[in-house]
C-alpha cells in the first residue's frame, strides 16, 4: 500500500525556478522526500529512462524528448505515500498541459498543447515528470538512484496521515536526537 | 560566489524544505547542486569549525547517521543572502559562515563533477557545459566510504 514513486523536475522547471514550489505541494499532502538530487544526464542515460517511448509515441516525440531531458540540470526526487504513484499523478496533472485542471502542476504552471509542440517540433515543456505505474516507477527508481541514496526518517506526517503507532514514531525519533 | 546550505532533518521531516527552495529561487541566486546525504548535522558543525581552525583533516565525523540535503546556491551575494536564510529558518538550516568556510565545506562534501557551474555568477541559467559521463559513473557510495575513513 504504501509505494514509493519517482518525480523529475524538467529542465524547463528548474530553470524557471520552480523547484521549491512544486516539492512544496507534494510536501504538502503528506508525502515523503526519501531521495533527492540534482543531476544533469547525458544521452546514454536519457535513452534508459526514456526506453519505451519510441515504441509507444514514436521517432519524433522520443527525439523530442530527449533533447529536452539533456538541456540543463533536472531535480530528480523520490516520493513516498500512500498510493504514491496515483497522488503524484493527481498532482501533476495530465501530460497535456492545455487540458490539466487549474490547481495541478502542469495546469497552473504550463498552458501548451500537443499540436503547439508538434508544430514547432519540440518536447511538451510541461514542467515535470512522473512515474505512471508501480512498476515503471520501480524500474525508474532502480535506474535514478541506488539505494545508499534513499533514506528513511519519521515525520510528524507519520502519526497524522499514516496512522503509524506511537511506539515507532518514539523509537524514529531516537534515531534523529 | 558559492555557498552551502545544508538543511537538517527537523526541515524535512515538517515538511519546509519546498520552503527553502523557494526562498533560494525568489532571490538573485541558483541552485547549482543538490544531493541527500548521512550524516550527523549537530557533531559536523563542531567538526567543520574545528577543522577549519586546526586544518585537520585526518578524522572525520562517524557518529549517528541521519538524512540531510545539501544544496548549493550560487549568486553575487550568496553569503550574505545565506546569512538572511538563516535569520529566517533558523534551526532547519546550517549555511556557511563567509566566502573561505564556504569554499572549504563544499570542497568537503562535493566533487567538482556535481556542480553545476554558472559561469556569470548572475543568477541567471547559463550553465557551463560539463563532462557528463563523469557524473553517471561516479557512485554515491564511494564518497559516503570516504567521509567514513
Amino acid at each position: 500500500m504504501i509505494e514509493r514513486t519517482l518525480v523529475l523536475i524538467k529542465p524547463d522547471g528548474v530553470q524557471r525556478g520552480l523547484t521549491g514550489e512544486i516539492i512544496k505541494r507534494f510536501e504538502n499532502v503528506g508525502l515523503k522526500i526519501v531521495g533527492m538530487k540534482m543531476t544533469w544526464i547525458n544521452e546514454i542515460f536519457a535513452e534508459k529512462h526514456y526506453s519505451d517511448i519510441k515504441a509507444r509515441r514514436g521517432e519524433k516525440v522520443f527525439n523530442a524528448l530527449m533533447e529536452l531531458i539533456t538541456m540543463g540540470p533536472v531535480v530528480a526526487l523520490v516520493l513516498e505515500g500512500v498510493d504514491a504513484v496515483e497522488i503524484v499523478r493527481k498532482i501533476c496533472g495530465t501530460t497535456e498541459p492545455r487540458v490539466a485542471p487549474p490547481g495541478t502542476i502542469r495546469g497552473d504552471y504550463a498552458h501548451v498543447s500537443f499540436h503547439y509542440s508538434d508544430e514547432v517540433n519540440q518536447a511538451v515543456r510541461n514542467v515535470v515528470h512522473a512515474s505512471g505505474t508501480k512498476e515503471e516507477a520501480k524500474n525508474e527508481i532502480a535506474l535514478w538512484f541506488i539505494p545508499e541514496e534513499l533514506h528513511n526518517y519519521p515525520s510528524v506526517h507519520d502519526i497524522h496521515i499514516l496512522h503509524h503507532k506511537a511506539e515507532y514514531i518514539k523509537a524514529m525519533r531516537g534515531k534523529i536526537n | 560566489m558559492k555557498n552551502l546550505i545544508i538543511v537538517k532533518p527537523s526541515a524535512l521531516a515538517k515538511k519546509v524544505l519546498g520552503l527553502i527552495i523557494q526562498r533560494i529561487e525568489e532571490k538573485n541566486a541558483i541552485i547549482v547542486s543538490i544531493k541527500t546525504s548521512l550524516f550527523d548535522i549537530h557533531s559536523i558543525e563542531k567538526k567543520l569549525i574545528e577543522e577549519q581552525e586546526e586544518k585537520n583533516k585526518k578524522e572525520l565525523i562517524n557518529a549517528k547517521k541521519i538524512p540531510c540535503v545539501l544544496i548549493i546556491i550560487q549568486g553575487s551575494d550568496a553569503i550574505n543572502f545565506g546569512q538572511n536564510l538563516k535569520k529566517e529558518f533558523n534551526d532547519y538550516i546550517h549555511v556557511s559562515l563567509n566566502e573561505e568556510t564556504a569554499k572549504y565545506e563544499i570542497n568537503r562534501f562535493f566533487e567538482k563533477n556535481e556542480i553545476f557551474e554558472n559561469e556569470k555568477n548572475d543568477g541567471n541559467y547559463f550553465l557551463k557545459k560539463i563532462d557528463r559521463k563523469e557524473i553517471l559513473s561516479k557512485s554515491i557510495k564511494e564518497i559516503t566510504r570516504e567521509f567514513n575513513k
